[in-house]
């Protein structure tokens, strides 16, 4: 029965399923009056209650006056028999071809991370425009024979569910919600599993959002880098290196354990590296609850070993900014 | 109340139809012959015109109104 709830998705496919749905969307339109009548009430000055409702509080209202309207829509459907809308796609070949596409496209995007690591973000958002634009594509051709609303709606707005709730047209509409969880959950967990292995090599933004020194930080709560793990072409005067080390209790009059810390090399003598430190992160345990810092623009000078620097950074990696801003 | 009844089965067996067959033929779904057939839907004009020149016979032949 609830698998008519999708009813504004069918081209009738005679006259008496046209009177039938011809009802539905009279049900739903009242609905749809009703409820931007209500909504109109609580906020228009006619009605003397101006409520002023915040855009997303708007948006949900007016999402629950969708959903009322699709459920009012389907109390004229839930009785009647309609018939099997079918979908255009051939069995699951049709969604193998999909999955290679994904496959492909995740690992190509892997590749930066051994040849231009300057490009990951770049990648990563390669590869997420892939899934959404074929997704896209296989929404839209499997999705002809519904009415033009519907598949716009499913096209441009849940295409992975859309693929994932077509994929076995037939089956229960329980199967088919599985299907579509498995899908939508697994687009996000297949590059994160084949990614998270090889993250070692490059790691992603080093993001610390946690409170600030007060009287040294710059207001800034994320630093979008790239570390380079492999130190490819060794250790050069002038890179920008993230390193661990214990930071100078002095300078912070706080004690700090669990630190990464960011600097400019200097100079490279023997084993000896000095590192002009630029930027920590950390833990700090100054009587209070251990919490998560960040301590810039407190330069001093730090004299470490070779093996105390873990990566080369890259601070301008094209799209990072724009991605984690 | 009033309501329209058909003899949609008799003459449908007569020609030894199937509904799968009779909904081919008419252009409609299986579903609408049932609901024919069991007076719980209302043909439009059209339909029992169809319905009445595939059985060659008056449309008040197939289907009666009951007030």
């Amino acid at each position: 029965m609830l698998k008519k709830f999708l009813w504004f998705s069918r081209h009738p496919a005679d006259e008496r399923e046209a009177v039938i749905l011809s009802a539905a969307y009279q049900r739903a339109l009242t609905a749809t009056w009703a409820g931007l009548g209500l909504f109109l009430f609580f906020v228009s000055p006619l009605s003397g209650v101006m409520r002023s409702v915040g855009l997303d509080h708007a948006v949900v209202l007016l999402e629950a006056v969708l959903f009322a309207s699709m459920f009012a829509g389907w109390t004229a459907v839930r009785r009647e028999h309609l018939e099997f809308v079918p979908v255009s796609h051939k069995g699951r070949l049709a969604f193998w071809n999909l999955a290679l596409i994904w496959l492909a496209a995740t690992f190509a995007g892997m590749l930066p991370i051994f040849v231009a690591p300057r490009l990951f973000y770049v990648s990563i958002f390669g590869v997420f425009v892939v899934y959404v634009l074929s997704a896209m594509v296989w929404a839209a051709n499997w999705t002809k024979s519904y009415t033009l609303h519907s598949r716009i709606l499913a096209t441009f707005l849940l295409p992975f569910q859309t693929v994932g709730f077509l994929l076995e047209p037939k089956a229960g509409l329980a199967r088919r919600m599985l299907l579509t969880l498995v899908l939508t959950v697994g687009v996000i967990g297949v590059p994160l599993a084949i990614w998270v292995p090889f993250m070692n090599n490059v790691a992603s933004a080093s993001g610390f959002s946690g409170p600030i020194v007060p009287g040294i930080g710059d207001g800034l709560g994320f630093h979008p880098i790239i570390a380079d793990y492999r130190l490819v072409g060794g250790l050069q005067e002038g890179d920008i290196v993230e390193f661990g080390s214990y930071y100078p209790e002095s300078n912070v009059k706080m004690q700090m354990h669990d630190n990464f810390l960011y600097g400019r090399v200097n100079s490279i003598t023997g084993d000896s590296v000095s590192v002009e430190v630029e930027d920590a992160h950390g833990t700090s345990s100054d009587g209070r609850e251990p919490d998560i810092i960040r301590i810039i623009d407190d330069h001093h000078t730090q004299e470490v070993s070779r093996g105390d620097i873990f990566a080369k950074v890259i601070l301008d990696a094209p799209l990072s900014h724009w991605l984690y801003r | 109340m009033s309501e329209i009844q058909s003899k949609l089965k008799d003459f449908r067996a007569k020609l030894d139809l199937t509904q799968e067959e009779l909904a081919q033929k008419l252009g409609v779904t299986r579903q609408t012959i049932i609901a024919l057939e069991q007076a719980k839907y209302q043909p439009s004009l059209e339909l029992a015109w169809r319905c009445s020149r595939l059985f060659r016979v008056p449309i008040e032949d197939v289907f009666s109104f009951i007030n």
